[in-house]
């Protein structure tokens, strides 16, 4: 979760007044990135996925899971290759917000090798035992969005109450003691949240209505020691009440980062991806019950946005502005507000709230409006974190300010500029997609993404819509059971005016053009299920089959062919509604189990044998034909043989050109 | 869009009344780059052959649209090209999506280009002529990767018969015209046989996983074991037979367009910015001859 920054972090007072200095000079880095940098060209594509596990710990004997607050003991140990070796891992690894949380990534990015795509499960399947070795009897690394009963008492081994009067949170539910405490980041950031703000968070989700369900449905606090009543006003009825930073940040996810062969095509990547965070939302839906209750919700994604708010009430806009300097309608982790590239202004059919100052010394200095409009869009935030060390630093080599403020705006997409002093170039951050349990799901979402990336650069697509679609389309997508019964604005035509004229098409064009039906001024998006989108129908393509005409170009080799063909069946019957997500299954399994009263509560045996169960599933040692249907897949680490033939080519056309020179 | 009936409407406005080109012994087709019509060949898996097909109709449609009907009266060698590759390099390597096209920097080493043949016929002088076809056309001086593909034969061909053909492959990798080549849908022992007898080796087999579910245990060891890429393709058998080829002619022109062709090979290529997974061109090549009786 961002700088992990060592040094000496200061009160939230001295960060309050530097606010306005950390913009400044996170505008001049910005400045200084970008002339040195607009022109950097890489040449290969690099990728990698991060994926943010859990660790749980089982008491068969009185049929609980508890949270398992080990990070801390074992990410030392995991990170100790790195310490030795820093070129030479197969994974890295980092803390999370929560001491259950570790986060894993692959050594060495992923690249253009259509064998790289069949190295991902291999490499999700290391980081997973890596971590496992570590663990005691009975302790499990698992992976999925979010812990059922995040948050309910005595979820965590050991075991924690919650001390609402001295705790960064002051939340009734999640102890201090969760937060990871190795680095001050994350208790840090919890505090200054709710300083900010002046008040806790507080996020309500509905409720799923069962039979039994209690009509209203109004929670008893007091067993969480509420003596005050102060959450009376903050809960509403038919609603689970959260009211900590960390039930949100708590929560996994899995995320893939590309780097782009110049900003050009990082921007263009970024505005492309766009709309299909709402549809991956929906396809790897995983967090249906929270706090114990099962919820209207599939998705983590808006009570993360809610649980890492840190606007005041009159920039929320329930006070007239008086000491704040704007009215901003979404929390700092959200969804987009904006497209990047020039050619995509007239999909920014929403206001977006920017610091003129910052847009306009942007523009001054050569930046066009609508890059400056995303930074000055950023930039509208104020630090929540600032370590002494960062604040004399040299604006023409450093970028911590800047990244101060670009990483903490968490968004469904990010832009990421190179670094200080690195080899790295302008990278692409698709963040929105809900953890799976499975290495395999997690890898076939991974695979999807990146091929799909590869299509729409190779064909010139187009999959721009409006971004207050894009945004509809993320309140659709995180409604219970959205993947099969929700539609979703998508463009209908996916073929851009750009690609290159055939003149021998030319004759079928014009027809085109006159035909009665053809109007110009048509909309260019209409409603589709995620089927549709998916696996497309008599009126559009549908991904996959671009995807699928990509790889017939392609040679691939017979494993990576079989592991994608794996892939895309899984992502194809999971549209189709075949297949169901983990949400969905997850529902099921409450639903279905003994001790289930149709009440909406998911007790501790419940997620006791839910978890269990899909430990068992990760582990192949059961099987969960309702979600994944697989053979094993030939995944593997092994790419040297790839690799070899690969560098031989390069070496004999080089000699070719050598010569002939 | 082939079945749409506006298109068969207009792409026959009166019926045909005189041959197109009564004396052509050799045709070629020649797509040039065809990620352009993405959008029109959308079905959901389009095998090779309905791409074919659906290409040599327009390219057919376009030269009687667009050609003087007596531009290929005499001649014995009828090349239909699309006209963008005279002219329109941008069309022909396409703009990257999102780079302007002045900022596109991409050089010949940028670029990987693979061809695959489909012989329809083991007579050299056919491999021969489509090699040196396919590198004038494209204007290339090195291919990097050639397979070739055999149909039918594929299982009853003898070494005897295949090198020949392989021999030719390994002139031109001789003359750097082409870096490696590889076979198609080979089993043991053709597969090793020739890797014995070959002065190059194949750097790859290419087989069908549709129709060879699950690949033998035998021939995954010896590709292993002796550095071959067991690469995956979903072509069919034969791409396209006579009576399919005669009949794309038939629908457009005079019935003796159609006359007695025999396609002897098809290639299809693609040219990839290697490092960066994206196809930049792709296109195919339909190569056919026929015999004429002079009637008088």
């Amino acid at each position: 979760m961002g700088l992990l920054t060592e040094g000496h972090p200061l009160s939230w007072e001295e960060t309050k007044k530097y606010a306005q200095y950390v913009r400044e000079h996170g505008v001049e880095q910005f400045i200084n990135t970008y002339k040195e940098l607009k022109d950097r060209r890489n040449d290969s594509l690099q990728w990698g996925d991060e994926v943010e596990f859990m660790i749980i710990r089982f008491d068969h004997e009185k049929k609980k899971v508890h949270l398992l607050l080990k990070a801390h003991e074992i990410l030392p140990i995991l990170m100790e290759p790195e310490n030795q070796n820093p070129d030479d891992c197969t994974t890295l690894w980092r803390p999370e917000y929560a001491d259950y949380m570790i986060e894993g990534t692959p050594g060495k990015p992923y690249g253009y090798l259509p064998v790289h795509f069949n190295m991902v499960e291999a490499n999700m399947r290391l980081r997973r035992q890596q971590g496992q070795e570590l663990l005691d009897k009975d302790e499990y690394v698992l992976s999925t969005s979010n812990f059922p009963r995040n948050g309910c008492p005595d979820c965590s081994w050991p075991t924690y109450k919650p001390t609402t009067d001295t705790s960064a949170s002051a939340s009734l539910f999640f102890p201090d003691e969760f937060i990871f405490a190795d680095h001050p980041r994350f208790k840090i950031l919890t505090r200054n949240i709710r300083l900010r703000r002046n008040s806790k968070v507080a996020f309500n989700i509905p409720i799923f209505i069962d039979t039994n369900t209690p009509r209203p449905f109004i929670e008893d606090f007091s067993i969480y020691g509420d003596t005050a009543g102060v959450n009376t006003t903050a809960a509403i009825k038919d609603h689970i009440y959260l009211d900590a930073i960390g039930l949100g940040t708590g929560c996994s996810c899995l995320q893939v980062t590309f780097q782009a062969q110049s900003i050009d095509e990082a921007r263009f990547l970024y505005d492309q991806l766009i709309p299909l965070t709402p549809i991956m939302l929906a396809m790897s839906a995983a967090s249906p019950i929270w706090r114990g209750y099962l919820t209207e919700i599939d998705c983590r994604w808006n009570v993360l946005c809610a649980m890492s708010d840190d606007r005041t009430t009159e920039e929320e806009g329930s006070e007239p502005l008086k000491n704040e300097r704007f009215r901003i309608p979404k929390s700092r982790y959200s969804s987009v507000d904006c497209y990047i590239s020039p050619d995509s202004a007239k999909y920014n059919d929403q206001e977006v709230v920017q610091d003129m100052n910052v847009f306009h010394k942007l523009i001054e200095n050569d930046i066009d409006h609508l890059l400056a409009q995303h930074i000055a869009h950023l930039f509208i935030r104020d630090p929540l974190i600032l370590f002494e060390e960062q604040l004399h630093l040299d604006d023409t080599k450093d970028t911590d300010l800047f990244e101060n403020i670009n990483s903490t705006n968490w968004q469904s997409m990010r832009f990421k500029p190179p670094p200080a002093d690195s080899d790295i170039g302008w990278r692409v951050e698709f963040r929105p997609t809900e953890l799976q349990m499975t290495d395999f799901e997690n890898a076939a979402l991974v695979t999807f993404i990146v091929l799909l990336t590869r299509a729409i650069l190779t064909y010139n697509l187009n999959l721009l819509i409006p971004i207050s679609n894009v945004d509809e389309n993320m309140k659709f997508a995180q409604q219970r059971d959205a993947l099969r019964h929700q539609k979703f604005h998508f463009r209908k035509s996916l073929a851009t005016e750009q690609t290159p004229d055939a003149p021998f098409l030319t004759s079928i064009q014009k027809n085109k053009s006159q035909e009665p039906e053809y109007d110009k001024t048509e909309c260019e998006h209409c409603l589709m299920t995620i089927n549709e989108i998916i696996n497309g129908s008599n009126k559009f393509v549908g991904l996959l089959n671009i995807i699928q005409n990509y790889l017939s170009n392609i040679d691939l080799d017979a494993d990576t062919q079989d592991t994608i063909n794996q892939y895309l069946d899984l992502i194809s019957r999971r549209a189709a509604g075949t297949l169901m997500t983990n949400a969905t299954w997850m529902r099921h399994f409450v639903a279905n189990h003994p001790v289930y009263k149709h009440d909406s509560v998911v007790t501790d045996e419940i997620a006791y044998d839910l978890l269990w169960k899909m430990t068992k599933i990760t582990n192949d040692e059961e099987e969960c034909p309702e979600v994944v249907r697989k053979k094993p897949s030939k995944t593997t680490l092994d790419v040297t043989a790839a690799v070899e033939q690969d560098n031989n080519e390069l070496e004999i056309k080089q000699s070719l050109i050598n010569n002939n020179q | 869009m082939s079945t749409e009936p506006q298109d068969d409407n207009q792409s026959k406005p009166e019926p045909v009344l005189k041959p197109f080109f009564p004396k052509a012994t050799e045709i070629l087709f020649y797509t040039g780059n065809t990620l352009a019509l993405f959008e029109l060949v959308k079905k959901a898996n389009s095998s090779i052959t309905d791409e074919v097909i659906e290409y040599m109709s327009l390219m057919l449609q376009a030269m009687i649209k667009n050609t003087d009907v007596k531009k290929y009266q005499e001649e014995n060698y009828v090349k239909l090209a699309s006209v963008q590759d005279d002219n329109n390099s941008a069309a022909n390597n396409g703009t990257t999506a999102g780079v302007p096209i002045d900022q596109e920097q991409l050089t010949r080493e940028d670029l990987k280009i693979s061809v695959k043949v489909f012989l329809r016929s083991l007579a050299p002088e056919v491999l021969t002529h489509t090699i040196n076809t396919v590198l004038n056309e494209l204007k290339e001086n090195y291919l990097e990767s050639f397979m070739i593909s055999l149909p039918n034969y594929g299982s009853q061909l003898t070494l005897q018969e295949f090198m020949p053909l392989w021999n030719i492959i390994e002139d031109f990798i001789d003359k750097q015209k082409i870096l490696s080549a590889g076979v198609c849908d080979f089993m043991l022992p053709l597969l090793s046989d020739l890797y014995d007898r070959a002065k190059h080796k194949p750097y790859a087999n290419q087989i069908n996983l549709g129709v060879c579910c699950s690949i033998p245990e035998e021939l995954n060891k010896y590709v292993k074991e002796n550095n071959i890429q067991l690469l995956t393709h979903s072509d069919p058998i034969d791409v396209i037979n006579e009576s399919d080829f005669q009949q794309t002619i038939r629908e457009y022109c005079h019935e003796y367009d159609a006359l007695n062709w025999k396609p002897c090979s098809i290639v299809r290529y693609t040219s990839v910015i290697a490092n960066r997974g994206i196809i930049k061109s792709k296109g195919f090549f339909i190569y056919a001859k026929r015999e004429l009786r002079m009637t008088e």
